[in-house]
């Protein structure tokens, strides 16, 4: 028993431990956000034919090196790529221009190519949404665990399901924050499924002492 | 016993076929006669919109009295005397920070949502003004975006002074209503004024009427509405309006024309151009393209992963329950393959957010699966008692679903509401599907284990 306590201490200790060097990392470094969600320069190419998206990324990749790019296609017709990229330079510009016209032999003019900057989406602006649904959702489950599991002590059901809510996505996020994780697209739909699998999980574990409770009753 | 093998060949065979017209589809001279995936904006593509602050200017002729007029030459082309020329911008210096671009966001996003839009990003770039935004390709988008550069100044100016009697601070709220009488369904834009607004409305529906003199002639004094300087209307009062509401009405066709839908579209833009306030920053079109989703390449990718991970899960489940766990796979098979057909009849919308929603509900089968095997080799109760204890028991398990699923359909977002849809569809044929078809695929093996 004292083992178990202990272990489950070390679990709590290591939790918190995560979520405090993941809140400093994030006052320090900030969140890292992927690239379409923080600023950056969409590039448009006006190839006017058809392309192979992989040939226009071996370009980008040769241009940019290192940088994280993402590619596009614009409209139906399939002859205007874009790609976004963080930073661009004038010789990158110009060299990217050389190597498109080089490869779909077309003419490198400056209408080949044309830049603009697409403006950051904020973290606020990814969770506000979330934010009503999961509220009501979170007040009804508990106003549900207070009557379905009354017997498991109505305070201390609740409690446990907000503590392990919050200690999940803190987790998450912290875990986010350490290992630099870009925030974009798939971060709310991971804040979800831990908001859901953790729901489930406590749902599961009280079923089960209710279970043995009502068999030992019965014993 | 020949009936119940008879039984679980055609079992099995049933979820091979829906596996096959879920994956593959059925096609009919070509065609896949199975309704496609309402793909949502983040998977497919969007119209990109960017906006940015007009920098444009003009020449303005002001009057000896610093009044703007457009009678300030002469015939030769010189300025009258006491008359200036200056350029005027269409944003000053003074509007263009932080704080206004906020603003104009804010408001660009009442206007979304008054316009009933469902699905959009957008971004504004604080340093200079910019605004990306992404809404989905649709007949509609080209509207949408027409409303995007309004500012949302709406008067109503005595028409000879041009004195504003009424601007956007005095408006509470604008809805579009509909009104039907012999002549077809009217279309009309209800402006609610607040308290102050009220009385102002009152005063002006006193003083803005047509009145005869003692000598018969007819003058009438009459307010113009404004909308970014263009009139709406021009008009004169027949009696004192206290209400603080006024009606103005778009257009009137029959329920079955083509005009009515114009009309709508109409009365909604000008209703979500005046309940959203005006923009202190004047805006410009700078790009309106449609761009595909950068997640259409990594769509294969993940996809395959996703595939990959159920068929580690599937195997584990035969590897360590053995012909039940194997009778369980090819059961979630069905049961996925079951939910992706009704997933298109029901026209949910497929996002990143739904794929997590269907990866939550096939974990909540996988996991009930568990539990009837577990229960099976117990060789305790019957197959009937084991499912009626394990819906019992599960239905409890689930209850948060079921509320996380009905609260995240109501909310107007696409991909909120996309979570919520799938779960529900998703829970609702996990009940029937497994009552109907898992029960008799496990039934048979239940019955094997207890002759072993």
């Amino acid at each position: 028993m004292k083992k178990i306590m202990n272990n489950k201490k070390l679990v709590y200790g290591v939790i918190l431990a995560i979520i405090v060097i993941g809140i400093i990392v994030t006052c320090v470094f900030k969140l890292n956000f992927s690239l379409m969600y923080r600023e950056h320069t969409k590039i448009t190419i006006y190839l006017g034919k058809d392309y192979e998206l992989k040939d226009i990324k071996a370009i980008a990749k040769e241009v940019f090196e290192k940088q994280k790019i993402e590619l596009q296609k614009v409209e139906i017709y399939n002859d205007t790529p874009v790609i976004n990229v963080e930073n661009v330079s004038d010789e990158q510009l110009e060299n990217l221009k050389t190597k498109i016209a080089e490869k779909y032999e077309v003419e490198a003019t400056d209408d080949l190519i044309a830049t603009s900057s697409v403006a950051h989406i904020r973290g606020r602006d990814l969770v506000m949404p979330y934010v009503l649904p999961i509220g009501i959702s979170t007040l009804i489950i508990l106003a549900y665990v207070a009557i379905a599991y009354r017997k498991l002590g109505i305070v201390k059901a609740i409690i446990n399901l907000i503590v392990r809510l919050v200690l999940a996505e803190a987790l998450v996020l912290s875990i986010i924050a350490i290992f630099r994780l870009p925030i974009g697209i798939y971060t709310m739909p991971i804040a979800i499924f831990v908001y859901v699998m953790v729901i489930i999980a406590t749902m599961y574990n009280y079923q089960n002492i209710s279970d043995k409770k009502v068999k030992e009753k019965k014993k | 016993m020949k009936t119940k093998k008879l039984t679980k060949i055609l079992i099995v065979l049933i979820i091979l076929a829906l596996a096959l017209i879920s994956f593959a589809g059925i096609y009919v001279k070509r065609n896949n006669i199975l309704p496609d995936y309402n793909i949502s904006m983040s998977l497919k593509g969007a119209r990109n919109v960017k906006l940015v602050p007009d920098d444009s200017s003009e020449e303005v002729t002001y009057d000896p009295e610093g009044n703007e007029t457009t009678e300030g030459t002469n015939e030769d082309g010189t300025l009258k005397e006491g008359y200036t020329k200056e350029l005027k911008y269409a944003n000053t210096q003074e509007v263009l920070n932080e704080e206004n671009y906020e603003q104009a966001k804010k408001i660009l996003q009442k206007r979304f949502e008054k316009l009933g839009l469902q699905e959009y990003t957008i971004a504004a770039n604080y340093d200079n003004g910019e605004i990306s935004i992404q809404i989905p390709e649709g007949s509609d988008a080209d509207t949408i975006i027409s409303y995007l550069t309004y500012k949302g100044e709406f008067t109503i100016q005595d028409s000879e002074t041009e004195e504003v009697l009424i601007n956007n601070d005095d408006i509470k709220d604008c809805k579009v209503l509909y009104s039907s009488s012999t002549s077809g369904l009217t279309v009309l834009v209800r402006i609610e004024f607040n308290k102050e607004g009220t009385q102002k409305l009152k005063d002006i529906t006193n003083t803005y009427v047509a009145t005869t003199s003692e000598d018969g002639t007819e003058t009438e004094k009459t307010v113009t509405l404004k909308l970014d300087n263009e009139t709406l209307i021009q008009t004169s009062f027949d009696e004192e309006n206290s209400q603080g509401i006024l009606q103005l009405t778009v257009g009137t066709a029959s329920t079955t024309s083509e005009d009515i839908n114009t009309y709508i579209q109409q009365g909604a833009g000008i209703s979500s151009l005046i309940s959203s306030g005006e923009m202190n920053v004047q805006y410009k079109l700078d790009e309106n393209v449609y761009i595909q989703s950068y997640l259409q390449e990594k769509l294969p990718i993940i996809m395959i992963t996703l595939i990959d991970v159920l068929a580690v899960i599937l195997l584990a489940m035969y590897l360590v329950k053995g012909r039940k766990g194997a009778f369980a796979s090819v059961s979630v098979i069905g049961f996925i393959a079951l939910l992706l057909i009704v997933l298109r009849y029901t026209n949910v919308v497929i996002s990143i957010e739904s794929i997590v929603s269907f990866i939550i509900v096939t974990i909540a089968d996988i996991i009930l699966l568990n539990y009837v095997i577990n229960e099976i080799n117990k060789n305790e109760k019957s197959i009937n008692a084991i499912w009626g204890d394990t819906y019992k028991k599960y239905a409890k398990i689930y209850a948060p679903l079921a509320i996380i699923s009905i609260v995240f359909t109501f909310i107007k977002s696409t991909q909120i509401a996309s979570i919520g849809m799938v779960m529900f569809w998703g829970l609702l044929v996990l009940a029937v599907y497994n009552v109907l078809i898992t029960k008799v695929l496990l039934a048979d093996v239940k019955e094997k284990s207890k002759k072993d």
